[in-house]
C-alpha cells in the first residue's frame, strides 16, 4: 500500500520575517536565508505516515518534501526518519496563495512518487496556509476521497479509518483509497526523534530532486509580500506595590469585582 | 561613574563576587554583554558540590573537606592543581553557608554523581540562584549592573590591570576601577573555531551554553600574556540526546544502574566514570552516539528534582524508547537484537557474580551504590552522546584567585573565576564542582582585589 506524506516546511518561527519580499523579477518569495523546519502539522503527517510503515510491512511511504534548494537541509532532515524514499519536488515556485495551480502541482508530486497512491497525508496548514483548503482542492481535483483533521489513521482490510474530534465528539470515519487526509497534532502524533545513525547518515547521502511539470502561470498572480509586525502588545497589566498585605487585598478585590462581573 | 572593581560577567561567579565585595563595602560595576544575566549558569544543572553541610548530616550522609579534596585529585587525574582544589575546600563550607544566609533553598533530595563517592549533589534552580544572587546586590546599593555592555580589552598602567575598554550601544568607552578588573565572562563553548583549536577531538559533540560564552575574557587575559590551565581536557559531558533540541541537559541513567551500547549493541566503558570521560569515549563510538539501556526499576529509581536523573519528564517528553522485551527495544534503535541480548545477558551475570570482567565497574557511580541487573520490563533506551556545555579549563591562577602569566608571576590587577578559571579539573570533572567554583572561587576573588588596595 503506497503512503505518500506532502511536506512543505515554514520558517523557523524563532526568527525574525523582517526581510521578507519577493526576488527580484519573479513571483518567487524569497526565503533562502531564512532556516526551514517542518510545521507542527507536517511533523503530526509525518509521524502519522511512520506509524502506518511501523505496524505493516506492505506499506510503504515516500515523504515529499516541496521546495528549492534552500529545503535540501530539512529533506536530509525528514530523511533521517527512513521512510522509503524521500525527494524534493521542484523549485520555490509552488504558488501557495493559488490553490488550484498549487492543487495541480501537487498532484504531480504525488505522481512522481506512485501512480497509485493508497493515502496522500498532509498537515492541516500545508505550507502555512492557515486556509487549510490545499487538502481538500487535492483531492477534488484529482477526484480523490477527502478527510480533514484527523489526528489518527489505521488501515483495515484495505480501508483507511480516521480519528478526528469535533468539538466535543470523537469520530471515527472510513474512506476508501485513494484518499487525500489533512492532519492535525496531537499527542499521539508528536514526531519522533530521529536515530544519530540515521541523522549522520541522511547528511551524507545524495538529495533526490524530482522537477515539476511546466505549469501555466498560477490565475492569481503574486505582486507582493511582506512581513506582518507582531502586534503591540502591553497597556492592560499592572504591578501591585507596597506591603504585601495591601498587595493581597488589592489583588483580592480586583479578582471579587471580575467574578461578579462575569457572573 | 567610578567604582572599586570592575566585574566582567554576570552569571553566578559575577554576582557572588560582586555580592562578596559590595558586602565588604566596596562598588562594583558589572558589565554583562548580553541582554540578560545569568549565562551558561542559569542553563546549568544547578548541581553544587557541597560537603560537610547540614543537609548530608542530616541524611546520615558522611563527608569530609578531605573526602571531597580526595575525590578531586583522584578525578583530576593527577592534573588538577592542588592549590585550587584546597582553595575549594577550605571555603566550600562557608559558601553553603553563605548561600543559605542569602535565602537560597535546596532540594530537599542529595544525589551522588559524577566523581562522587557519596551523594554531594546539592540542587538549586540555577537561573533563580543567579536572580537571587543579583537581587541581593541591588539591595546592597553598591552593584551597578550594565547589560548590553561588551568588554574588548583590558587598559593596563605601569603594568596594572586598572579597566576595561567597553562598547556599547556602539559606542567604544574605558572605564577604570582603583582595585582592578576580575573576568568572570564564562568559557568558550560557543566559540567552535576556539574549541576547535584545544579540542579537535570534539567535533562529534552537541555545543550549549551560554550565547555569550565565546572566549572574551580568556583572550583578553590572553592578550596580555596569561597562561591556561586544562586545556587538552575539554571534553563534552555524556548524556546529551542527540536530536532533541528541547532538553539541554544530560541524561545519566548509568548513575542509577542503566548501562551505555553502541550502535553495535556493545558496551565500550565501565559506566561509572565521570561523565566527562564517558563522553569522551561515547565520541568514539560509531557515530559518536550511545543508547542508555535500562529496565523499569532503574528508571523508577530516577530523582525529579535533579535535572541529570529526572527521567520521568524525559519518558512524558518521549525522549526514552520503550518495550515490552529487549528484541524489540533493538529493533526501535536499529541495534542487531543478539547483540543487545547478549550484552545485558553478560551484563546481569557480571553483576550476579560481583565482577565486571569487560570494563571492571563496581558501583553506579564512582565509588557510590551496588549494581544492578537489567531484568525487569518495560525496558527502555536514552539515546545519548556527548555535549560540551562548559569548557572546564582556561586562566591559570593562584589559589588567590590572581591570573598567572606564562612566567608565573601575577598579572597585577587582573583576577578570575568561574569558567574562564583553568586548573580545578584536571582530566575530568566532579558533578557540581563548576557551578561551585563560580561561587567559591567568585568569592576569593572579590576578597583578593579588596586586600590588593591600590597600587
Amino acid at each position: 500500500m503506497q503512503v505518500v506524506v506532502l511536506l512543505a516546511g515554514v520558517v523557523d518561527p524563532k526568527w525574525r520575517l523582517g526581510t521578507l519580499g519577493l526576488r527580484p523579477g519573479t513571483a518567487q518569495v524569497e526565503d533562502t536565508a531564512l532556516p526551514r523546519k517542518l510545521s507542527p502539522f507536517d511533523e503530526a503527517a509525518l509521524e502519522t505516515a511512520l506509524q502506518l510503515r511501523d505496524a505493516d510491512a506492505a506499506v510503504t511511504v515516500t515523504a515529499i518534501l516541496t521546495g528549492g534548494a534552500e529545503s535540501d537541509g530539512l529533506l536530509r532532515a525528514v530523511a533521517a526518519f527512513r521512510p522509503h524514499r524521500a525527494f524534493r519536488f521542484g523549485d520555490a515556485a509552488m504558488s501557495l496563495w493559488d490553490p488550484a495551480t498549487a492543487a495541480r502541482l501537487l498532484g504531480a508530486a504525488v505522481r512522481a512518487a506512485t501512480e497509485a497512491p493508497a493515502l496522500v497525508l498532509m498537515g492541516r496548514e500545508f505550507g502555512d496556509s492557515d486556509d487549510g483548503v490545499l487538502a481538500p482542492a487535492l483531492a477534488e481535483a484529482e477526484g480523490w476521497a477527502f478527510c480533514g483533521l484527523a489526528h489518527r489513521v489505521a488501515l483495515r482490510d484495505g480501508d483507511i479509518l480516521l480519528h478526528r474530534t469535533r468539538g466535543a465528539r470523537d469520530e471515527i470515519l472510513h474512506r476508501r483509497p485513494p484518499a487525500v487526509v489533512s492532519i492535525t497534532n496531537e499527542r499521539g502524533n508528536r514526531l519522533r526523534h530521529p536515530l544519530m545513525k540515521n541523522v549522520m547518515l541522511a547528511r551524507r547521502a545524495p538529495v533526490e530532486v524530482v522537477a515539476p511539470p511546466t505549469a501555466p502561470p498560477p490565475a492569481l498572480a503574486l505582486r507582493a509580500i511582506a512581513a506582518v509586525p507582531p502586534a503591540q502588545r502591553g497597556g492592560a497589566g499592572r504591578v501591585l506595590t507596597g506591603p504585601v498585605a495591601a498587595q493581597v487585598e488589592e489583588l483580592a478585590a480586583y479578582l471579587r469585582a471580575s467574578t461578579t462581573g462575569a457572573a | 561613574m567610578s567604582a572599586d572593581l570592575i566585574i566582567v560577567g554576570g552569571g553566578a561567579a559575577g554576582f557572588a563576587a560582586a555580592l562578596e565585595a559590595a558586602e565588604a563595602g566596596a562598588s562594583v560595576l558589572l558589565l554583562e554583554k548580553q541582554p540578560d544575566t545569568g549565562g551558561s549558569s542559569a542553563m546549568s544543572g544547578g548541581c553544587l558540590a557541597f560537603a560537610g553541610t547540614d543537609m548530608q548530616q542530616a541524611q546520615g550522609i558522611e563527608d569530609s573537606d578531605d573526602l571531597l579534596a580526595s575525590d578531586l585529585r583522584e578525578l583530576g587525574g593527577g592534573e588538577a592543581d592542588d592549590a585550587l582544589i584546597g582553595a575549594y575546600v577550605s571555603n566550600q563550607l562557608a559558601t553553603y553557608e553563605w548561600l543559605k544566609a542569602h535565602g537560597q533553598v535546596f532540594s530537599p533530595v542529595l544525589e551522588a554523581s559524577s566523581g562522587q563517592s557519596v551523594p554531594r549533589v546539592h540542587t538549586v534552580d540555577p537561573a533563580d540562584m543567579v536572580r537571587l544572587l543579583a537581587a541581593r546586590c541591588r539591595a546592597t546599593g553598591r552593584v551597578e549592573l550594565r547589560t548590553g555592555a561588551s568588554a574588548k580589552h583590558l587598559l593596563r598602567e605601569d603594568g596594572r590591570v586598572t579597566g576595561v575598554a567597553v562598547l556599547r550601544d556602539g559606542v567604544l568607552s574605558e572605564l577604570h576601577a582603583p582595585r582592578g578588573v576580575l573576568l568572570a565572562s564564562g568559557g568558550f563553548s560557543r566559540n567552535p573555531e576556539l574549541v576547535h583549536r584545544f579540542a579537535p577531538d570534539c567535533a562529534g559533540a552537541v555545543f550549549i551554553g551560554g550565547a555569550g560564552n565565546v572566549g572574551d575574557g580568556l583572550r583578553m587575559a590572553w592578550h596580555l600574556g596569561a597562561d591556561f590551565r586544562d586545556m587538552p581536557y575539554i571534553k563534552g559531558t555524556f548524556g546529551k540526546h542527540p536530536t532533541d533540541e528541547v532538553n539541554d541537559h544530560s541524561c545519566l541513567a548509568v548513575y542509577k544502574g542503566a548501562i551505555a551500547i553502541n550502535q553495535d549493541g556493545h558496551r565500550f566503558v565501565d559506566e561509572s566514570l565521570s561523565y566527562k570521560l564517558l563522553g569522551a569515549a561515547c565520541l568514539k563510538q560509531p557515530y559518536g552516539a550511545a543508547f542508555q539501556i535500562l529496565d523499569d526499576p532503574i528508571l523508577r529509581s530516577g530523582d525529579n528534582q535533579v535535572r541529570i536523573l529526572d527521567f520521568e519528564r524525559r519518558l512524558e517528553e518521549g525522549l526514552f524508547l520503550q518495550a515490552d522485551t529487549l528484541e524489540e527495544l533493538a529493533r526501535q534503535i536499529e541495534v542487531p537484537p543478539e547483540a543487545l541480548t547478549q550484552t545485558v545477558a553478560t551484563y546481569n551475570a557480571a553483576v550476579t557474580a560481583g565482577e565486571d570482567l569487560a570494563f571492571g565497574r563496581r558501583h553506579l557511580v564512582h565509588n557510590h551504590g551496588a549494581l544492578v541487573r537489567i531484568a525487569t520490563a518495560p525496558f527502555y533506551a536514552y539515546p545519548s552522546t556527548a555535549a560540551v556545555y562548559g569548557t572546564y579549563c582556561g586562566l591559570r591562577v593562584d589559589a588567590r584567585m590572581q591570573v598567572i602569566d606564562v612566567f608565573g608571576a601575577p598579572i597585577a590587577g587582573l583576577l578570575a573565576a568561574g569558567e574562564v578559571v583553568g586548573g580545578l579539573h584536571g582530566s575530568a570533572y566532579m558533578t557540581g564542582s563548576a557551578l561551585g567554583k563560580a561561587l567559591i572561587f567568585g568569592r576569593i576573588a572579590a576578597r583578593t582585589a579588596l586586600g590588593n588596595a591600590g597600587g
